[in-house]
């Protein structure tokens, strides 16, 4: 025989599941747009049933006690998950490199009238000007400004490249230090979903977030152990960096290249030095050619060369244009050796061009897949306010069908206990 | 696939600045009227346009030499004409002085005037041209004949003036003394004729007509040469005119954007960004809220 009080306490049960599913959908509406946060639902279960004789057979019936409320989970897949990382690491890596190349193409102002091109162009011309009249003074004069110009516009890019090198080399610790800090945040987290238990849901997209933020910048490899606590290491060479609560912070090297085997945007910025270095070899390499092909000399005075350089161990910062000359001449080789100048700087433009154009493809493309991954995984995870409005009627219909079975226990009990025996 | 608020909202976005970047480059290029503005917008063509660049400035500059090479041969092939007029009064006077007929002050004016024109043409080989000794080869600073009565030119380093016209073309736009003249010490050197000329009508002996016309045939043929030159700078010149025209249009063809195309292109992306606006603006309002009461 069941207890009288069976229906009220079944009734509850319903009452405090529906309350649950309410509170949850509530909570899941309330985050339709926080970053990372994975919609959660409620598991409940039929609650343990009563045994009660049913006067057929040896067997007893079983009779439901209403239902349980087993636990409250977050919606992933954990493979999405690694997919996306994987992305967003390349595509880390390919931003930082597009964005050098992007100030690279600036700095070396291609196409355009009053780039090295043209002021090698102009000094060209110039010196035709002082072959009509050799002993013209003011040709002489023409000729040493183009040629100063054309040392004023090799420089400035040469400083910008400087200042470019500088920049990516304080960027890449600052994002070893930003990365180091989502090591210690995700340790911290850590420990507290391990003391937590394993449903820690609101804990847990917190971790997942600074974790896509870890893989944008390196690339990582994640395993979950049994406990609910992230074990991250790098997939390059498997170097631990997260095990529970501790941390292997990474390092930044200044060391041409260090950083790549971190992967990510590390990795993109460490080679963006390395493109920028190699640019700055070559425009220096055209600088030296052109200058030379001019004629240029260490000593400088009176009657030397157009500029004043070291052939040998040429230095962009260092090469002047000769003003002291009087009696300057076009060296017979000019035309031919300046024109291999002016060509590898042409070929110089156009390998920038093409890297960098390889670059903006690479971008798009990678940032298409993760689009295309992030949709996917949103489509598991991503709160759907239609959804939750159906499920909230929904939830809300079946707290009012508890709460009417409650008040139809309390009519029956009022039949017997107030209105029976009188 | 279940779709979420959020995805539309994602997706909505990345397309529309997608189209709004495909927008503003297209813009970019219909306000400047050019296809390239980086290397990166067509590393092959930006390449190209420079080394379209370097060859129509190159040929600009080849244009002035041009320009400079044909006023210095208009002046030469000028001054020789006064040369081979003079020469030829010379002629007259000198065949007049032969005849034996005029009296001594007929010849000593005759021998006077023979003077002046000896005078007149060492005129006309020191003549200038902006400034700039005309037949003195490269060393226009200087004269050929400074002085009076000097008929040597001091032969060391001096070459013809030429000008550039061409890649790797000069052509010499100047003569020089000695061509013209012939050498101080050879027998036929005009201004030892012309001195000879003189002398022989003082003295009343006979004048040597050979040696006239000698030095007349050096100057017409050195002039023809001249003219000849001035030919071929004239050729040359079209060419360059020719080749001008063809790189620009060439250049015009890389890095300029035709404009129909252009504009039609910048009204299809406008459209296809509005599109995308109107699209957002519908599929991000409504939800099962807005249908629940």
């Amino acid at each position: 025989m069941v207890s009288s009080f069976h229906g009220l306490e079944l009734g509850k049960r319903g009452l405090s599941v529906g309350q649950a599913s309410i509170a949850t959908t509530g909570q899941n509406i309330a985050n339709v747009n926080t970053k990372g946060y994975s919609r959660q639902q409620v598991n409940s279960s039929a609650s343990p049933s009563l045994d009660v004789w049913t006067g057929q057979g040896a067997n007893t019936g079983q009779l439901g006690t209403g239902v349980n409320l087993d636990s409250i989970t977050r919606v992933r897949d954990r493979f999405l998950d690694q997919q996306f990382r994987d992305h967003s690491e390349t595509l880390g890596q390919w931003q930082a490199k597009q964005t050098t190349l992007d100030r690279l193409e600036t700095i070396v102002n291609e196409p355009s009238d009053s780039g090295l091109n043209s002021a090698m162009d102009l000094l060209n011309s110039a010196w035709q000007d002082l072959a009509n009249e050799p002993d013209s003074l003011s040709a002489q004069a023409v000729v040493k400004e183009r040629a100063q110009s054309f040392i004023e516009v090799a420089q400035s890019m040469n400083k910008s490249l400087d200042s470019l090198k500088s920049e990516l080399t304080q960027e890449s610790q600052a994002t070893a230090e930003e990365a180091n800090g989502y090591l210690k945040q995700i340790a911290e987290l850590n420990k507290s979903i391990v003391r937590d238990g394993s449903q820690s849901n609101d804990l847990k997209d917190k971790r997942d977030v600074l974790v896509e933020e870890l893989s944008t910048l390196m690339s990582i490899k994640v395993d979950e152990k049994s406990n609910g606590s992230y074990s991250i290491s790098l997939s390059s060479n498997n170097q631990q960096l997260v095990s529970g609560e501790e941390v292997f912070e990474v390092d930044h090297k200044t060391g041409t290249g260090e950083n790549k085997v971190y992967g990510g945007k590390l990795a993109g910025l460490s080679e963006s030095i390395d493109i920028a270095k190699s640019y700055q070899d070559n425009l220096e390499n055209v600088v030296g050619d052109f200058a030379a092909a001019n004629s240029m000399s260490a000593t400088g005075g009176k009657d030397q060369a157009l500029f004043i350089g070291n052939a040998a161990d040429f230095n962009l910062y260092e090469v002047k244009v000769n003003y002291e000359a009087s009696l300057l001449k076009q060296p017979a080789a000019t035309e031919k050796t300046s024109e291999a100048a002016q060509s590898d700087f042409r070929k110089l433009v156009s390998q920038l061009g093409a890297q960098s154009q390889a670059a903006i493809h690479s971008v798009t493309n990678h940032g298409a897949t993760l689009q295309a991954t992030e949709n996917r995984r949103q489509s598991v995870t991503g709160v759907s306010l239609d959804e939750e409005m159906a499920n909230l009627i929904k939830y809300q219909h079946s707290y009012n069908a508890a709460a009417r079975l409650v008040s139809m226990t309390d009519q029956m009990l009022d039949t017997i206990i107030n209105r029976m025996g009188n | 696939m279940r779709v979420t608020q959020q995805m539309l909202n994602q997706n909505a976005i990345r397309n529309m600045s997608q189209n709004l970047s495909r927008f503003e480059k297209i813009n970019n290029q219909v306000s400047s009227g050019k296809l390239l503005h980086r290397p990166s917008d067509d590393p092959n063509g930006v390449s190209k346009a420079m080394n379209l660049k370097s060859t129509l400035s190159a040929n600009t500059q080849f244009e002035r030499n041009t320009n400079e090479a044909k006023l210095w041969m208009n002046e030469t092939g000028q001054n020789i004409d006064s040369m081979v007029n003079a020469m030829q009064r010379v002629r007259e006077l000198a065949v007049q002085g032969n005849n034996g007929t005029y009296s001594e002050l007929d010849q000593t004016a005759m021998a006077a005037e023979i003077e002046e024109l000896t005078e007149q043409m060492r005129q006309l080989a020191n003549a200038k041209v902006n400034g700039k000794s005309l037949f003195n080869g490269q060393k226009t600073g200087e004269q050929p004949f400074p002085e009076k009565g000097s008929i040597a030119v001091d032969p060391t380093d001096l070459i013809a003036k030429t000008f550039t016209i061409g890649e790797g073309i000069k052509i010499q736009s100047s003569v020089l003394p000695d061509e013209l003249f012939g050498t101080a010490a050879d027998a036929n050197n005009l201004f030892q004729t012309l001195q000879s000329i003189s002398t022989n009508l003082k003295a009343g002996s006979s004048i040597d007509l050979d040696k006239i016309d000698a030095g007349i045939d050096r100057l017409l043929t050195v002039g023809a040469e001249n003219g000849v030159r001035q030919n071929r700078v004239e050729a040359v010149e079209n060419r360059l005119l020719d080749s001008n025209l063809e790189l620009k249009s060439m250049l015009s063809r890389v890095e300029d954007i035709d404009y129909a195309e252009a504009v039609i292109k910048l009204k299809s992306e406008e459209s296809v960004y509005q599109a995308s606006l109107a699209a957002t603006s519908k599929i991000i309002q409504p939800s099962l809220m807005d249908f629940l009461r």
